[in-house]
Protein backbone atom coordinates (compact mmCIF):
# COMPACT_ATOMS: atom_id res chain seq x y z
CA UNK A 1 0.00 0.00 0.00
CA UNK A 2 1.10 3.34 -1.33
CA UNK A 3 2.06 5.99 1.75
CA UNK A 4 -0.82 8.59 2.09
CA UNK A 5 1.60 11.08 2.29
CA UNK A 6 3.02 10.17 -1.37
CA UNK A 7 -1.10 10.25 -3.00
CA UNK A 8 -1.67 14.13 -1.50
CA UNK A 9 1.27 14.95 -3.03
CA UNK A 10 0.45 13.54 -6.01
CA UNK A 11 -3.50 14.66 -5.95
CA UNK A 12 -1.89 18.58 -5.05
CA UNK A 13 -0.61 18.96 -8.58
CA UNK A 14 -3.84 17.55 -9.69
CA UNK A 15 -6.15 19.91 -7.97
CA UNK A 16 -4.34 22.41 -8.27
CA UNK A 17 -3.99 22.43 -11.65
CA UNK A 18 -0.36 21.85 -12.02
CA UNK A 19 0.29 18.84 -14.02
CA UNK A 20 0.86 18.46 -17.84
CA UNK A 21 -1.93 16.98 -20.14
CA UNK A 22 -0.31 13.14 -20.06
CA UNK A 23 0.32 13.91 -16.24
CA UNK A 24 -3.27 14.68 -15.99
CA UNK A 25 -4.69 11.36 -17.75
CA UNK A 26 -2.29 9.41 -15.59
CA UNK A 27 -3.88 10.36 -12.59
CA UNK A 28 -7.32 10.37 -13.87
CA UNK A 29 -7.12 6.89 -15.03
CA UNK A 30 -5.89 5.93 -11.40
CA UNK A 31 -8.67 7.69 -9.96
CA UNK A 32 -10.81 5.72 -11.95
CA UNK A 33 -9.27 2.20 -11.32
CA UNK A 34 -8.10 2.75 -7.26
CA UNK A 35 -11.13 2.89 -5.07
CA UNK A 36 -8.41 4.06 -2.33
CA UNK A 37 -6.78 6.92 -4.82
CA UNK A 38 -10.78 8.03 -5.82
CA UNK A 39 -11.23 7.70 -1.77
CA UNK A 40 -8.06 10.13 -1.55
CA UNK A 41 -8.96 12.33 -4.38
CA UNK A 42 -12.52 13.30 -2.79
CA UNK A 43 -11.07 14.18 0.62
CA UNK A 44 -8.65 16.46 -1.09
CA UNK A 45 -10.64 18.14 -3.21
CA UNK A 46 -13.11 18.83 -0.61
CA UNK A 47 -10.64 20.44 1.42
CA UNK A 48 -9.37 22.69 -1.88
CA UNK A 49 -12.66 23.39 -2.68
CA UNK A 50 -13.80 24.23 0.86
CA UNK A 51 -10.64 26.34 1.57
CA UNK A 52 -10.99 28.53 -1.81
CA UNK A 53 -14.63 29.17 -0.47
CA UNK A 54 -13.56 30.40 2.77
CA UNK A 55 -10.23 32.38 1.59
CA UNK A 56 -12.49 34.26 -0.47
CA UNK A 57 -15.15 34.56 1.80
CA UNK A 58 -12.47 35.72 4.40
CA UNK A 59 -11.13 38.75 1.71
CA UNK A 60 -14.17 39.94 0.88
CA UNK A 61 -15.43 40.28 5.06
CA UNK A 62 -12.18 42.25 4.92
CA UNK A 63 -12.24 44.37 1.92
CA UNK A 64 -11.51 47.65 2.85
CA UNK A 65 -14.11 48.90 0.95
CA UNK A 66 -17.11 46.46 2.29
CA UNK A 67 -18.43 49.80 3.56
CA UNK A 68 -19.01 50.95 -0.04
CA UNK A 69 -20.50 47.83 -0.64
CA UNK A 70 -22.62 47.58 2.18
CA UNK A 71 -23.88 51.40 1.03
CA UNK A 72 -25.11 50.20 -2.15
CA UNK A 73 -26.79 47.02 -0.69
CA UNK A 74 -28.82 49.28 1.58
CA UNK A 75 -29.70 51.40 -1.23
CA UNK A 76 -30.61 48.69 -3.55
CA UNK A 77 -32.89 47.24 -1.00
CA UNK A 78 -34.78 50.70 -0.39
CA UNK A 79 -35.33 50.59 -4.30
CA UNK A 80 -37.53 47.55 -3.84
CA UNK A 81 -40.74 49.35 -2.96
CA UNK A 82 -40.62 51.66 -6.18
CA UNK A 83 -40.20 48.93 -8.35
CA UNK A 84 -43.39 49.55 -10.13
CA UNK A 85 -42.64 53.40 -10.98
CA UNK A 86 -39.48 52.74 -12.57
CA UNK A 87 -38.61 52.13 -16.05
CA UNK A 88 -36.06 51.03 -17.95
CA UNK A 89 -35.16 50.25 -21.45
CA UNK A 90 -33.71 46.76 -22.97
CA UNK A 91 -33.68 45.48 -26.76
CA UNK A 92 -36.25 43.75 -27.85
CA UNK A 93 -36.05 41.04 -30.54
CA UNK A 94 -35.26 43.20 -33.30
CA UNK A 95 -32.23 45.17 -33.48
CA UNK A 96 -33.61 48.68 -34.10
CA UNK A 97 -36.81 48.16 -31.89
CA UNK A 98 -36.73 49.21 -27.87
CA UNK A 99 -39.23 47.84 -25.85
CA UNK A 100 -39.88 49.62 -22.71
CA UNK A 101 -40.89 47.64 -20.11
CA UNK A 102 -41.64 47.89 -16.35
CA UNK A 103 -39.02 46.90 -14.34
CA UNK A 104 -40.92 44.13 -12.56
CA UNK A 105 -40.71 42.57 -16.01
CA UNK A 106 -37.10 43.12 -16.75
CA UNK A 107 -36.46 41.49 -13.15
CA UNK A 108 -39.13 38.40 -14.15
CA UNK A 109 -36.94 37.98 -17.42
CA UNK A 110 -33.94 38.11 -15.26
CA UNK A 111 -35.40 35.30 -12.81
CA UNK A 112 -35.92 33.02 -16.10
CA UNK A 113 -32.33 33.85 -16.88
CA UNK A 114 -31.45 32.46 -13.48
CA UNK A 115 -33.64 29.52 -13.84
CA UNK A 116 -32.08 28.68 -16.70
CA UNK A 117 -28.35 28.36 -15.36
CA UNK A 118 -29.95 26.40 -12.07
CA UNK A 119 -29.22 29.68 -9.79
CA UNK A 120 -32.70 29.60 -8.75
CA UNK A 121 -34.27 26.69 -8.40
CA UNK A 122 -37.74 25.78 -10.44
CA UNK A 123 -41.02 25.20 -9.26
CA UNK A 124 -41.58 21.40 -9.28
CA UNK A 125 -39.65 19.43 -6.63
CA UNK A 126 -38.39 17.34 -9.33
CA UNK A 127 -36.41 20.00 -11.16
CA UNK A 128 -35.63 21.67 -7.57
CA UNK A 129 -33.80 18.14 -6.89
CA UNK A 130 -32.22 18.10 -10.23
CA UNK A 131 -31.35 21.52 -10.01
CA UNK A 132 -29.65 21.01 -6.66
CA UNK A 133 -27.77 17.75 -7.99
CA UNK A 134 -26.95 18.00 -11.84
CA UNK A 135 -23.61 19.73 -12.31
CA UNK A 136 -21.17 19.44 -15.37
CA UNK A 137 -18.74 16.71 -14.47
CA UNK A 138 -14.83 17.64 -13.65
CA UNK A 139 -13.35 16.60 -16.17
CA UNK A 140 -9.68 18.35 -16.25
CA UNK A 141 -9.28 21.16 -18.96
CA UNK A 142 -6.66 20.74 -20.97
CA UNK A 143 -6.70 23.40 -23.33
CA UNK A 144 -3.37 25.10 -21.38
CA UNK A 145 -1.55 22.23 -20.98
CA UNK A 146 1.79 20.10 -22.65
CA UNK A 147 1.95 17.92 -25.81
CA UNK A 148 -0.54 14.79 -26.28
CA UNK A 149 -0.63 12.73 -29.30
CA UNK A 150 -2.96 13.30 -32.03
CA UNK A 151 -5.50 10.97 -30.95
CA UNK A 152 -5.82 12.38 -27.15
CA UNK A 153 -5.55 15.92 -28.20
CA UNK A 154 -8.38 15.46 -30.64
CA UNK A 155 -10.51 13.71 -27.61
CA UNK A 156 -8.83 16.95 -24.87
CA UNK A 157 -10.48 19.39 -27.56
CA UNK A 158 -14.26 17.71 -27.30
CA UNK A 159 -13.87 17.49 -23.80
CA UNK A 160 -12.35 21.36 -23.09
CA UNK A 161 -15.51 22.63 -25.47
CA UNK A 162 -17.47 20.96 -23.14
CA UNK A 163 -15.84 22.32 -19.52
CA UNK A 164 -15.68 25.33 -21.59
CA UNK A 165 -19.63 24.90 -21.96
CA UNK A 166 -19.64 25.09 -25.61
CA UNK A 167 -22.09 22.19 -25.35
CA UNK A 168 -22.71 22.23 -29.32
CA UNK A 169 -19.20 22.29 -30.33
CA UNK A 170 -18.24 19.33 -28.00
CA UNK A 171 -20.79 17.47 -29.79
CA UNK A 172 -19.80 18.39 -33.31
CA UNK A 173 -16.11 17.36 -32.36
CA UNK A 174 -16.84 13.78 -30.93
CA UNK A 175 -19.07 13.57 -34.03
CA UNK A 176 -15.83 13.54 -35.83
CA UNK A 177 -14.44 11.13 -34.11
CA UNK A 178 -17.42 8.73 -33.92
CA UNK A 179 -15.36 6.58 -36.48
CA UNK A 180 -13.15 5.87 -33.62
CA UNK A 181 -13.78 2.20 -31.88
CA UNK A 182 -11.34 2.93 -29.88
CA UNK A 183 -12.93 6.32 -28.67
CA UNK A 184 -16.39 4.98 -28.14
CA UNK A 185 -16.57 5.71 -24.59
CA UNK A 186 -15.39 9.13 -25.00
CA UNK A 187 -17.89 10.09 -27.99
CA UNK A 188 -20.87 8.64 -26.35
CA UNK A 189 -20.15 9.70 -22.69
CA UNK A 190 -19.32 13.45 -23.53
CA UNK A 191 -21.71 13.47 -26.18
CA UNK A 192 -24.26 12.62 -23.68
CA UNK A 193 -23.47 15.07 -21.09
CA UNK A 194 -23.18 17.86 -24.05
CA UNK A 195 -27.00 17.15 -24.61
CA UNK A 196 -27.24 17.45 -20.86
CA UNK A 197 -25.49 20.87 -20.77
CA UNK A 198 -27.91 21.70 -23.38
CA UNK A 199 -31.13 20.71 -21.63
CA UNK A 200 -31.70 18.34 -24.18
CA UNK A 201 -32.69 15.67 -21.84
CA UNK A 202 -33.94 12.91 -24.22
CA UNK A 203 -31.12 13.30 -26.24
CA UNK A 204 -28.84 12.63 -22.86
CA UNK A 205 -31.29 9.72 -21.73
CA UNK A 206 -31.01 7.76 -25.26
CA UNK A 207 -26.99 7.97 -25.51
CA UNK A 208 -26.64 7.25 -21.93
CA UNK A 209 -28.99 4.20 -21.74
CA UNK A 210 -26.76 2.87 -24.82
CA UNK A 211 -24.07 3.48 -23.24
CA UNK A 212 -24.89 1.78 -20.28
CA UNK A 213 -25.83 -1.43 -22.32
CA UNK A 214 -23.20 -1.45 -23.95
CA UNK A 215 -20.77 -1.37 -20.63
CA UNK A 216 -18.31 1.48 -21.90
CA UNK A 217 -15.86 3.01 -19.57
CA UNK A 218 -17.64 5.78 -17.19
CA UNK A 219 -20.01 3.20 -15.78
CA UNK A 220 -20.49 4.90 -12.48
CA UNK A 221 -20.74 8.59 -13.68
CA UNK A 222 -23.39 7.24 -16.60
CA UNK A 223 -25.30 5.62 -13.54
CA UNK A 224 -25.46 8.53 -12.04
CA UNK A 225 -26.13 11.10 -15.04
CA UNK A 226 -28.95 8.63 -16.78
CA UNK A 227 -30.41 8.64 -13.41
CA UNK A 228 -30.95 12.34 -13.30
CA UNK A 229 -32.43 12.19 -16.81
CA UNK A 230 -34.75 9.82 -14.96
CA UNK A 231 -35.60 12.16 -12.46
CA UNK A 232 -36.26 15.15 -14.60
CA UNK A 233 -38.19 13.10 -16.91
CA UNK A 234 -40.28 11.59 -13.82
CA UNK A 235 -39.56 7.71 -13.87
CA UNK A 236 -38.60 7.45 -10.42
CA UNK A 237 -38.74 3.73 -10.54
CA UNK A 238 -36.00 3.87 -12.84
CA UNK A 239 -33.85 6.56 -11.01
CA UNK A 240 -34.41 4.62 -8.02
CA UNK A 241 -32.91 1.43 -9.56
CA UNK A 242 -29.75 3.49 -11.23
CA UNK A 243 -29.69 4.86 -7.38
CA UNK A 244 -29.28 1.83 -5.58
CA UNK A 245 -26.62 0.75 -7.74
CA UNK A 246 -25.26 3.60 -7.50
CA UNK A 247 -25.25 3.20 -3.49
CA UNK A 248 -23.48 0.01 -3.96
CA UNK A 249 -20.31 1.54 -5.69
CA UNK A 250 -17.66 3.15 -3.41
CA UNK A 251 -17.27 5.93 -4.90
CA UNK A 252 -18.23 9.82 -5.74
CA UNK A 253 -21.25 9.45 -6.03
CA UNK A 254 -22.24 7.09 -3.17
CA UNK A 255 -22.72 9.72 -0.51
CA UNK A 256 -24.98 11.96 -3.02
CA UNK A 257 -26.60 8.71 -4.37
CA UNK A 258 -27.67 7.83 -0.68
CA UNK A 259 -29.42 11.21 -0.26
CA UNK A 260 -30.99 11.70 -3.45
CA UNK A 261 -32.50 8.01 -2.77
CA UNK A 262 -33.77 9.20 0.37
CA UNK A 263 -35.39 12.28 -1.07
CA UNK A 264 -36.95 10.37 -3.82
CA UNK A 265 -38.89 8.61 -1.53
CA UNK A 266 -41.22 11.78 -1.29
CA UNK A 267 -42.48 10.84 -4.70
CA UNK A 268 -43.63 7.37 -4.26
CA UNK B 1 -12.10 29.24 -15.55
CA UNK B 2 -11.34 32.48 -17.96
CA UNK B 3 -10.92 35.23 -16.15
CA UNK B 4 -12.76 39.03 -17.00
CA UNK B 5 -12.75 41.78 -15.55
CA UNK B 6 -15.41 43.02 -12.95
CA UNK B 7 -16.27 45.87 -15.17
CA UNK B 8 -16.83 43.34 -17.85
CA UNK B 9 -18.66 41.44 -15.85
CA UNK B 10 -20.95 44.85 -14.78
CA UNK B 11 -21.37 45.15 -18.19
CA UNK B 12 -22.45 42.27 -19.18
CA UNK B 13 -24.99 41.76 -16.57
CA UNK B 14 -26.65 44.93 -18.25
CA UNK B 15 -26.79 43.09 -21.35
CA UNK B 16 -28.04 40.09 -19.76
CA UNK B 17 -25.34 38.15 -21.28
CA UNK B 18 -25.50 34.46 -20.41
CA UNK B 19 -21.56 34.36 -19.40
CA UNK B 20 -21.65 37.04 -16.94
CA UNK B 21 -24.34 34.79 -14.58
CA UNK B 22 -22.54 32.08 -15.31
CA UNK B 23 -19.20 33.54 -13.98
CA UNK B 24 -20.91 34.61 -10.75
CA UNK B 25 -22.23 31.34 -10.33
CA UNK B 26 -18.63 29.47 -10.84
CA UNK B 27 -17.02 32.30 -8.74
CA UNK B 28 -18.83 33.23 -5.67
CA UNK B 29 -21.86 30.95 -4.95
CA UNK B 30 -19.44 28.09 -3.13
CA UNK B 31 -18.21 31.21 -0.36
CA UNK B 32 -21.75 33.05 -0.49
CA UNK B 33 -22.86 29.24 0.54
CA UNK B 34 -20.64 29.08 3.02
CA UNK B 35 -21.34 32.49 4.38
CA UNK B 36 -24.85 31.50 4.87
CA UNK B 37 -24.31 28.19 6.56
CA UNK B 38 -21.65 30.08 8.94
CA UNK B 39 -24.65 32.27 9.85
CA UNK B 40 -26.95 29.52 10.50
CA UNK B 41 -28.57 28.55 7.32
CA UNK B 42 -28.92 25.25 4.99
CA UNK B 43 -27.48 24.90 2.10
CA UNK B 44 -31.26 25.36 0.71
CA UNK B 45 -31.15 28.48 2.32
CA UNK B 46 -27.70 29.92 0.86
CA UNK B 47 -28.95 28.57 -2.73
CA UNK B 48 -32.27 30.76 -2.23
CA UNK B 49 -30.04 33.83 -0.86
CA UNK B 50 -27.52 33.77 -3.66
CA UNK B 51 -30.59 33.84 -6.05
CA UNK B 52 -32.24 36.80 -5.09
CA UNK B 53 -28.41 38.61 -4.08
CA UNK B 54 -27.96 38.50 -7.84
CA UNK B 55 -31.31 39.77 -8.46
CA UNK B 56 -30.49 42.69 -6.38
CA UNK B 57 -27.23 42.85 -8.28
CA UNK B 58 -29.20 43.20 -11.39
CA UNK B 59 -31.23 45.90 -9.83
CA UNK B 60 -28.21 47.94 -9.01
CA UNK B 61 -26.43 47.86 -11.91
CA UNK B 62 -29.40 48.77 -13.87
CA UNK B 63 -29.44 52.02 -12.55
CA UNK B 64 -28.35 54.63 -14.44
CA UNK B 65 -25.69 56.49 -12.20
CA UNK B 66 -24.31 52.81 -10.68
CA UNK B 67 -20.89 53.18 -10.49
CA UNK B 68 -18.31 50.49 -9.15
CA UNK B 69 -16.27 51.39 -6.42
CA UNK B 70 -15.48 48.37 -4.95
CA UNK B 71 -14.67 44.78 -6.32
CA UNK B 72 -17.31 42.92 -7.60
CA UNK B 73 -16.78 39.59 -5.30
CA UNK B 74 -17.22 42.53 -2.45
CA UNK B 75 -20.81 43.52 -3.81
CA UNK B 76 -22.19 40.47 -4.07
CA UNK B 77 -21.33 39.33 -0.59
CA UNK B 78 -22.66 42.45 0.37
CA UNK B 79 -25.94 41.68 -1.14
CA UNK B 80 -26.08 38.64 -0.46
CA UNK B 81 -25.23 39.48 3.42
CA UNK B 82 -28.30 42.03 3.11
CA UNK B 83 -30.55 39.80 1.82
CA UNK B 84 -29.72 36.76 4.02
CA UNK B 85 -30.19 39.26 7.15
CA UNK B 86 -33.75 40.06 6.08
CA UNK B 87 -34.64 37.17 5.54
CA UNK B 88 -33.67 36.64 9.58
CA UNK B 89 -35.39 39.70 10.05
CA UNK B 90 -38.73 38.62 8.41
CA UNK B 91 -38.35 35.50 10.59
CA UNK B 92 -38.75 33.91 6.67
CA UNK B 93 -36.13 31.62 6.89
CA UNK B 94 -36.68 30.32 10.33
CA UNK B 95 -40.25 29.39 9.73
CA UNK B 96 -38.82 27.95 6.60
CA UNK B 97 -36.78 26.04 7.83
CA UNK B 98 -39.19 24.48 10.20
CA UNK B 99 -42.06 24.23 7.37
CA UNK B 100 -39.47 22.63 4.82
CA UNK B 101 -37.52 20.03 8.17
CA UNK B 102 -41.35 19.02 9.62
CA UNK B 103 -43.82 19.15 6.40
CA UNK B 104 -41.56 18.36 3.30
CA UNK B 105 -38.81 15.99 4.00
CA UNK B 106 -39.46 14.52 7.62
CA UNK B 107 -35.89 11.97 6.58
CA UNK B 108 -33.81 15.26 6.46
CA UNK B 109 -30.26 14.04 7.71
CA UNK B 110 -29.34 16.73 10.54
CA UNK B 111 -26.22 14.93 11.13
CA UNK B 112 -24.78 15.01 7.70
CA UNK B 113 -24.75 18.55 7.96
CA UNK B 114 -23.30 18.79 11.44
CA UNK B 115 -19.87 16.18 10.16
CA UNK B 116 -19.96 18.30 7.35
CA UNK B 117 -19.36 21.85 9.97
CA UNK B 118 -17.21 20.00 11.96
CA UNK B 119 -14.76 18.52 8.91
CA UNK B 120 -14.86 22.46 7.70
CA UNK B 121 -13.55 23.70 10.90
CA UNK B 122 -10.85 20.89 11.33
CA UNK B 123 -9.99 22.06 7.59
CA UNK B 124 -9.61 25.47 8.58
CA UNK B 125 -7.91 25.18 12.11
CA UNK B 126 -5.48 22.97 10.25
CA UNK B 127 -5.09 25.44 7.20
CA UNK B 128 -4.16 28.09 10.06
CA UNK B 129 -1.92 25.66 11.88
CA UNK B 130 0.57 25.42 8.98
CA UNK B 131 3.59 27.61 8.42
CA UNK B 132 2.92 31.15 7.30
CA UNK B 133 4.58 30.39 3.95
CA UNK B 134 2.73 27.14 3.33
CA UNK B 135 -0.58 29.39 4.19
CA UNK B 136 0.96 32.06 1.46
CA UNK B 137 1.54 29.59 -1.11
CA UNK B 138 -1.70 27.83 -1.04
CA UNK B 139 -3.58 31.04 -0.88
CA UNK B 140 -2.20 32.10 -3.47
CA UNK B 141 -3.09 28.70 -5.72
CA UNK B 142 -6.80 29.37 -4.16
CA UNK B 143 -6.82 32.33 -5.23
CA UNK B 144 -5.93 31.49 -8.57
CA UNK B 145 -2.98 32.85 -9.01
CA UNK B 146 -0.52 31.64 -10.93
CA UNK B 147 2.73 29.85 -9.48
CA UNK B 148 4.89 32.58 -11.74
CA UNK B 149 2.53 35.03 -10.15
CA UNK B 150 3.02 33.46 -6.58
CA UNK B 151 6.72 33.35 -6.81
CA UNK B 152 7.16 37.37 -7.82
CA UNK B 153 4.94 38.23 -5.07
CA UNK B 154 6.44 35.86 -2.09
CA UNK B 155 10.60 36.08 -3.55
CA UNK B 156 11.01 32.69 -4.56
CA UNK B 157 11.56 30.59 -7.50
CA UNK B 158 8.64 29.18 -10.09
CA UNK B 159 10.44 25.71 -9.15
CA UNK B 160 9.85 26.41 -5.77
CA UNK B 161 6.64 27.30 -5.14
CA UNK B 162 5.46 24.43 -7.23
CA UNK B 163 7.56 21.73 -5.08
CA UNK B 164 6.63 23.88 -2.40
CA UNK B 165 3.05 23.87 -3.10
CA UNK B 166 2.71 19.96 -3.23
CA UNK B 167 4.54 19.65 -0.11
CA UNK B 168 2.38 22.27 1.94
CA UNK B 169 -0.76 20.69 0.69
CA UNK B 170 0.54 16.88 1.44
CA UNK B 171 1.21 18.18 5.31
CA UNK B 172 -2.24 20.10 5.52
CA UNK B 173 -3.87 17.22 4.63
CA UNK B 174 -1.23 14.67 6.84
CA UNK B 175 -3.17 16.75 9.61
CA UNK B 176 -6.24 16.43 8.98
CA UNK B 177 -6.26 13.11 8.48
CA UNK B 178 -4.53 12.91 11.90
CA UNK B 179 -6.50 15.02 13.60
CA UNK B 180 -8.56 12.72 16.53
CA UNK B 181 -11.81 14.74 15.54
CA UNK B 182 -11.49 13.60 12.38
CA UNK B 183 -10.50 10.07 12.93
CA UNK B 184 -13.40 9.72 15.19
CA UNK B 185 -16.07 10.81 12.64
CA UNK B 186 -14.71 8.57 9.66
CA UNK B 187 -14.27 5.59 12.19
CA UNK B 188 -18.07 6.07 12.62
CA UNK B 189 -18.95 6.36 9.21
CA UNK B 190 -17.12 3.52 8.45
CA UNK B 191 -19.00 1.45 11.35
CA UNK B 192 -22.35 2.88 9.97
CA UNK B 193 -21.54 1.75 6.19
CA UNK B 194 -20.58 -2.02 7.60
CA UNK B 195 -23.57 -2.08 9.49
Amino acid sequence: MRPTIDINKRLADYIYDDLTTEEMFVIEREIQKDPDFFDAYQLNKEVKDYLKAKVQLEEMESDPLLEEAEKLADMVFDLESTDEKVEVTIPGGKRNKIRKLTYAVAIAASFALLITFGILPGQLDQDRLFDQYYGPIEASNNTQRGEANELYSDVAQGINYYMDGDYQQSIDQFRMLAADPALQSEVQFFTALSHLGLGQYPEAQGILESGLNENIRYQADILWYLSLCYLKSGEFDKANALLTKLELYDGLYKKDAQTLLRKLRRFK
Amino acid sequence: MEQYSDQHIINSIRKREDVAFKYLQVKFQDSIRLMVVEMGGSQEDAKDVFSEGLIALIRLVDQEDFELKCKLGTLVYALCKKTWKQHLEKQVAVRNYHVRKVESSPEWDFTEETDQQIYQNIFWESFRQLEKVCQEILEGYLKELSPREIAEKLGYSYGYIRKRKSMCHSFLMKMIQDHPTFKKIKQTELTLDID
